[in-house]
C-alpha cells in the first residue's frame, strides 16, 4: 500500500499506510498516521511519531506478551494472562460426591436427608443436595436444603426448597449454594424434612455433591 | 462586461460564438447556451528532474482555463514531496495566481506528497478569481539543486 496524506482543515495531515511503511517526516505537528493493517494510530509530536492510545508495552500485555516488568515496561504481566484462568480452572476443578443413590422412605420433622461429607481440603465449595421427594398426603410440606455443621432446615445455609402439594407425586428437588472458607473439620449436610401433615415422606436417589471452586 | 450584439436567427437555427453554441428554441424567445456555465477541470504534470535555481520558485507548467472560461475553482490538488537527500531544501509547490496578480503558494516540506482540498485551506483573498495554477517547486537553499519533484495534479472546475 502506498502511503498517502490528506490535509485536514486544521492544518494537520491524515496519513495512511501499513505498519511496515516508513512514516514521513516534516509533516505538520499533530498529524495522525493510521496503520491500516494493525489499526494503530500514531501522532506527530515534536517532530517524532508517537503511538497513541495504549503504549507499546500495554498493547503487548493485551496481546498476551509477558515477562519481567521493568521501569520501561511496567505493564507487561509476569505470567501469560491468556493462560492464567485456564490453568487455575484445571487445577481446582476437583469435585467430591457423597452418597449417590438411596431408596429409603423416611419421615422427618427436621432431620438429615442421610447425606453428609467433610471437605477434603480447606477452601470454598459449591455444594448441591438433590433427590426425588414425595409425600403420602396432600398436606405434606417437603423441604430440601444444604447446611454447614447444621442438622435442621431452619439452620441451613441455602434457601429451603418447598413443595406443599407433594401428595404421592415424586418430584426432583435440588438446593445448592457456595460455602466459603470450609475447613477439613466441617461437616456438610444434605437436609430433608416433611414439616406438616400426616403420613410419611420419602427421599430417593439423593446426592450431595461438592465442587471446590477456589 | 462584453458588448451586447443584436442577434437575429430563425427558430431551429444555431448561432455560434467563440466556440459556444446558442440555440433559439421553438418558441423563438429564449436562447440557451449548450455549453454549461461550469466544466470539470483536471490537470496533472508528471515528475520533473531538473535544476532548481537557489532561493526562488521555479514553475514547471502553469495550467489555465480552457478557451471561453476565465477562472479556475480548484477542489483538490496534490502538492508533491520535497526533493530527496541533499535536495531536501527543494519543496514541491502549487501556486495559485489570482486576478489581481497576487499569488498564494501551497508548499510541502515533507518527504510525502499531500492531497489538499479547497475547503481545508483559506486563500485569504476577497473578490478575486483564480486565473491559473502553477506546478513547480521552491528551492529554499542558497545554492542551485537538481532533483526530481512531482507529480502534481489538480481537480476542480472552470467558469
Amino acid at each position: 500500500m502506498t502511503v498517502s496524506a490528506v490535509l485536514n482543515n486544521d492544518g494537520t495531515w491524515k496519513v495512511s499506510g501499513l505498519n511496515a511503511d516508513a512514516k514521513p517526516d516534516a509533516v505538520p505537528e499533530g498529524s495522525f498516521f493510521f496503520e491500516t493493517d494493525t489499526g494503530v494510530y500514531w501522532c506527530y509530536i515534536s517532530s517524532t511519531w508517537v503511538k497513541t492510545g495504549p503504549t507499546g508495552d500495554q498493547n503487548d500485555a493485551l496481546d498476551g506478551s509477558y515477562g519481567a516488568p521493568s521501569a520501561a515496561n511496567v505493564y507487561v504481566t509476569e505470567t501469560d494472562p491468556r493462560l492464567d484462568g485456564t490453568a487455575s480452572t484445571v487445577a481446582q476443578a476437583t469435585y467430591y460426591t457423597a452418597v449417590t443413590a438411596s431408596t429409603e422412605s423416611e419421615t422427618f420433622v427436621d432431620g438429615l436427608g442421610g447425606n453428609s461429607i467433610s471437605p477434603p481440603s480447606d477452601g470454598d465449595y459449591f455444594v448441591i443436595f438433590m433427590g426425588e421427594c414425595s409425600g403420602s398426603n396432600s398436606s405434606n410440606q417437603l423441604e430440601l436444603a444444604v447446611g454447614k455443621n447444621s442438622t435442621t432446615v431452619a439452620q441451613a445455609d441455602t434457601a429451603r426448597i418447598v413443595d406443599t402439594t407433594a401428595a404421592n407425586d415424586i418430584k426432583t428437588f435440588d438446593s445448592g449454594t457456595i460455602l466459603t472458607s470450609l475447613v477439613t473439620g466441617d461437616t456438610i449436610h444434605g437436609i430433608f424434612r416433611k414439616s406438616s401433615g400426616p403420613g410419611s415422606s420419602s427421599l430417593y436417589r439423593r446426592r450431595l455433591i461438592m465442587l471446590k471452586v477456589s | 462586461m462584453a458588448d451586447v450584439i443584436p442577434l437575429k436567427i430563425d427558430a431551429g437555427q444555431t448561432a455560434r460564438f467563440n466556440s459556444t453554441d446558442a440555440v433559439l428554441n421553438a418558441a423563438g424567445f429564449k436562447v440557451t447556451s449548450t455549453k454549461g456555465l461550469g466544466a470539470v477541470f483536471e490537470k496533472s504534470q508528471g515528475a520533473s528532474n531538473q535544476l532548481w535555481p537557489a532561493g526562488v520558485y521555479t514553475e514547471v507548467v502553469a495550467v489555465t482555463p480552457a478557451t471561453g472560461y476565465q477562472s479556475i475553482t480548484p477542489a483538490r490538488w496534490v502538492v508533491p514531496a520535497r526533493g530527496a537527500g541533499a535536495a531536501s531544501g527543494v519543496h514541491g509547490t502549487v501556486r495559485f495566481y489570482l486576478s489581481d496578480g497576487s499569488t498564494v503558494d501551497r508548499t510541502n516540506t515533507s518527504n510525502l506528497a499531500v492531497t489538499e482540498t479547497r475547503d481545508a485551506i483559506s486563500i485569504g483573498k476577497d473578490g478575486l478569481t483564480i486565473t491559473s495554477v502553477g506546478f513547480g517547486a521552491t528551492n529554499t537553499t542558497g545554492g542551485d539543486l537538481t532533483t526530481t519533484i512531482g507529480p502534481w495534479s489538480l481537480d476542480g472546475s472552470q467558469v
